[in-house]
């Protein structure tokens, strides 16, 4: 049994987008890249509303595109929803209404509708017209709406992108439950949302992928400087508390967001630029201080980034972006002793995929 | 807003305004009733409602479906039958007249075989009234469709059969729906349009009291003869053309963005 | 701009008649069946009178005097039927019938439909296409055919013809003169002689160039002009 297979190239103009994607089960993967990298193309051709040039598209071992053996299933037999960046409610229809579109469609029980609507927190905005709905309740029921359809592959293009700050974190949260046992591919060019919802990553470039891997090993360390300009953050593993995050081995990681999430999976997450090198240890400011040892330097765009490894085990991996000026006053290389510092208030506590590594 | 709009603004109202007051001026308003209720006014005013109300439906099972084809379908050479569906707006109606008259005439070839297959006749019937104004009428819808249905995109019915729905339950339960404010106004445009239609009509079907000759018909021919009365069908006409558009206007302002 | 204000100064100019050219301009309201005879007409006058231009306005006698009713500058109407003339009575001077005019069928070349009477028009099957009774020669088939049942009453003769020529009608009434245009052959029928059209011919009162619009009328009038009249098809007065 596998998961999502999707192999193909489509040609369009002078644009190529060539993918070789393929998933367990009930894995969710997102999808990372800059606008243009051909994300919202391969979910169309996922969806089957655009033809490849050529390859297979499969899900649980039904293909659902074969271009050498001239399969192409129609969307609407497919069974693959899509939510996308707006909800796209039919105006004429209630919310409740637009829940139990796809299942009348299909000839199914549509009483499942109005436990999707309360599933997703909507439950109150049945009798509702989606003109009379804000951004966030709208993405709702339309989440609502394309899993009340059961499909088997859940197509997301960039869902949280037009909501607000409030609405965003909320509608993040949901799709998370929802999705925790679902097949799912998820576009977005927020690394924050792959980190929350994905269990692994496929970054896009150009129509081609440079990266695919675990969420977390691709996100906190890139392999290629695409992957680190877009992706690149430095992550912090363990569980949510109200301060911060606690590392594995006890470690108090200082944050905000944690208390939201409290004793649930989560990175503490903050951006190499925002970190602080020290050679000598510093006291007595509110900052999240981190003993590490340089084991790399690269010249990344104007700065340079240096990597550490350290004592524990989760300090490896982190990285920090110096100005060169910086690093010749430090007069630090390879090998160094350094201390990395960083303001609690620049630390984001997020849930996470629960990471069987650890 | 620069002030100075408003004097071509002015003039442009006036242009529109003026001689609908010139006419009511020189109406002979005391027998108005009196001219309006002749037996050929009447008889124009029924054939121009009956007329224009099947040339409307007309439009709207011909024409709905074609804007859908022209907005949707992905064949080569639909803009060239887009801008051939909007011939009828720029050609003189006169000339869509003789067009007709030359395909469904006697000499024309499609004319000649329905007589021989069925003796079929269709010049100087109340069918060619019909057909010379869905002619001249149906762009009107088509284009106010093919326009809504391109602002409105794709995505609601790629939504739609993602959720499982077959093309035709998406054109039924959302294209449709989507549809219908420009459907009402596309309506509204081609029954004023039919209503209104005089070139192609007179070219193509002739003027019969009862069969052929609508409202405007019957004011071109007195406006030679009896100028009280053409004046007072013009204002009927007016009038009609006028609620026509109260009833359509304040759903196209509503919906206006 | 300017260009724009001189073109629109110059063409309001050549609309009205008080200025320059306007001396030596005529101009001639007339029937539509009029339109060969007086178009030769025409060319011998400004022959004859070197520096004079004749303008000829061809219409439907009704719809001309609507227009002469409404104040359009004309010198001279020559109209169809009498009783049109009688109605623009008060603009014009006294008239003078300058010829008559009687109805004839028009059938489409060769005569597919085998027409030989006003009897066959009333044949089933067969499409007629008339003038309506509004209009003079409408009036007139009225009278000469009282009960025949038309598949459209037009406008004006050039519209019947116009149908019978293009083969759309088995047969039309129209006079004598319009069916000559070698468009459509002639049926002549002994009853048109129940009405026969006089035109009238007259100057009108606020004629512009009253002289020269009479030696217009005298040439209608006189052995040239009735000549002429004659090789179109219309008869002596």
């Amino acid at each position: 049994m596998t998961g999502l297979r999707a192999d193909f190239v489509l040609t369009q103009g002078d644009f190529r987008l060539q993918v070789d994607l393929r998933t367990e089960p009930g894995e969710v993967i997102a999808v990372l890249g800059p606008n243009g990298s051909g994300k919202s193309t391969l979910l169309d051709v996922l969806a089957g509303l655009r033809q490849p040039d050529s390859g297979v598209v499969a899900v649980d071992g039904m293909t659902l595109t074969d271009t050498a053996g001239g399969v192409r299933v129609p969307p609407h037999r497919r069974g693959v929803g899509l939510l996308a960046q707006v909800a796209l409610l039919f105006p004429h229809l209630t919310a409740l209404a637009n829940v139990e579109f796809g299942p009348r469609v299909q000839g199914k029980d549509h009483t499942t509708a109005r436990r999707w609507l309360d599933d997703v927190g909507a439950g109150d905005l049945a009798d509702r017209r989606p003109r009379g709905l804000s951004g966030g309740q709208a993405q709702r029921v339309a989440l609502a709406r394309a899993l009340a359809a059961d499909p088997v592959l859940l197509l997301l293009d960039e869902p949280f992108a037009a909501l607000d700050v409030d609405a965003a974190p909320a509608l993040r949260g949901v799709v998370r439950r929802v999705l925790r046992d679902r097949a799912a591919v998820l576009v977005t060019h927020d690394p924050l949302d792959a980190l929350a919802i994905a269990d692994r990553v496929v970054v896009l470039a150009g129509g081609r992928v440079v990266e695919q891997g675990p969420t977390r090993e691709v996100l906190s360390r890139p392999r290629t400087p695409f992957t680190a300009r877009v992706a690149g953050l430095d992550l912090v593993a363990g569980t949510a508390c109200p301060d911060g995050l606690r590392t594995v081995d006890g470690a108090l990681i200082a944050g905000s967001g944690g208390a939201e999430i409290n004793g649930e999976p989560a990175v503490a997450v903050f951006r190499p630029a925002d970190v602080a090198v020290y050679t000598e240890r510093i006291h007595g400011s509110p900052r999240n201080v981190f003993e590490a040892t340089v084991t790399a330097m690269e010249p990344h765009g104007d700065v340079v980034r240096i990597r550490v490894a350290g004592g524990r085990p989760w300090v490896s991996g982190l990285a920090a972006d110096l100005t060169v000026g910086a690093v010749a006053e430090l007069t630090i290389e390879p090998g160094s002793r350094v201390y990395l510092a960083v303001k609690a208030t620049e630390v984001r506590v997020h849930p996470a995929v629960a990471d069987p590594a650890g | 807003m620069p002030g100075v709009l408003w004097v071509p603004a002015v003039l442009g109202l006036a242009i529109v305004v003026l001689p609908l007051v010139g006419l009511l001026v020189r109406a002979d308003l005391g027998n108005w009733v009196e001219h309006v209720t002749s037996p050929g006014a009447v008889a124009a005013l029924g054939l121009s409602l009956r007329t224009a109300a099947m040339s409307t439906v007309l439009c709207l099972i011909l024409g709905g479906p074609l804007a859908v084809v022209l907005a949707r379908a992905r064949v080569p050479g639909v803009r060239v039958l887009r801008a051939v569906v909007l011939l009828p707006l720029v050609l003189p109606p006169v000339v869509g007249g003789l067009a007709l008259l030359y395909l469904l005439g006697r000499s024309g070839f499609a004319g000649h075989a329905l007589d021989l297959a069925f003796g079929v006749r269709v010049p100087y019937t109340t069918a060619a009234v019909v057909i010379a104004q869905t002619f001249v009428a149906m762009p009107f819808l088509v284009v106010g469709l093919e326009g809504a249905l391109r602002t409105a995109g794709e995505r609601y019915e790629a939504v739609a059969a993602t959720l499982g729905a077959r093309p035709w339950t998406v054109f039924r339960r959302v294209t449709v729906p989507l549809l219908l404010p420009a459907i009402g106004s596309g309506v509204v445009l081609s029954f004023a349009r039919a209503l209104g239609e005089f070139g192609a009509t007179i070219t193509f079907a002739g003027s019969l009291e009862g069969v052929t000759r609508t409202l405007p018909l019957q004011v071109y021919l007195l406006g030679e003869t009896d100028v009280d009365g053409a004046i007072a069908v013009s204002l009927l006409l007016v009038l009609v053309a006028i609620a026509v558009i109260v009833v359509a206007r304040p759903r196209a302002v509503e919906r206006a963005p | 701009m300017i260009k724009a204000v001189l073109l629109a100064a110059a063409l309001l100019a050549g609309c009205g008649t008080g200025a320059g050219p306007a001396e030596t301009t005529v101009t001639v309201f007339a029937a539509a069946s009029l339109t060969e005879s007086f178009t030769a007409l025409e060319k011998g006058f400004e022959t004859d009178n070197p520096g004079v231009d004749v303008r000829l306005n061809f219409a439907g006698s009704s719809a001309l005097a609507q227009q002469i009713a409404n104040g359009a500058d004309a010198d001279v109407f020559a109209a169809a039927d009498e009783t049109t003339i009688a109605r623009v009575a008060d603009h014009l001077e006294n008239p003078a019938v300058f010829a008559t005019n009687h109805l004839t069928i028009a059938v489409p070349r060769g005569n597919p439909a085998r027409i030989t009477g006003l009897a066959d028009l009333t044949r089933p099957g067969v499409t007629v296409v008339v003038c309506a009774p509004q209009v003079p020669c409408g009036a007139a088939t009225r009278k000469v055919a009282p009960g025949l049942r038309p598949a459209s009453e037009e406008q004006d003769v050039k519209a019947v013809l116009t149908k019978v020529a293009a083969g759309e009608a088995d047969a039309g009434l129209v006079y004598v003169t319009d069916a000559r245009s070698g468009k459509v052959d002639a049926i002549d029928f002994p009853e048109s002689a129940a009405a026969v059209n006089n035109y009238p011919i007259a100057l009108t009162k606020q004629a512009p160039n009253a002289p020269l619009a009479r030696r217009f009328v005298d040439l209608v009038l006189s052995s040239t002009g009735q000549n002429e009249l004659v090789r179109a098809g219309f008869g002596k007065p």
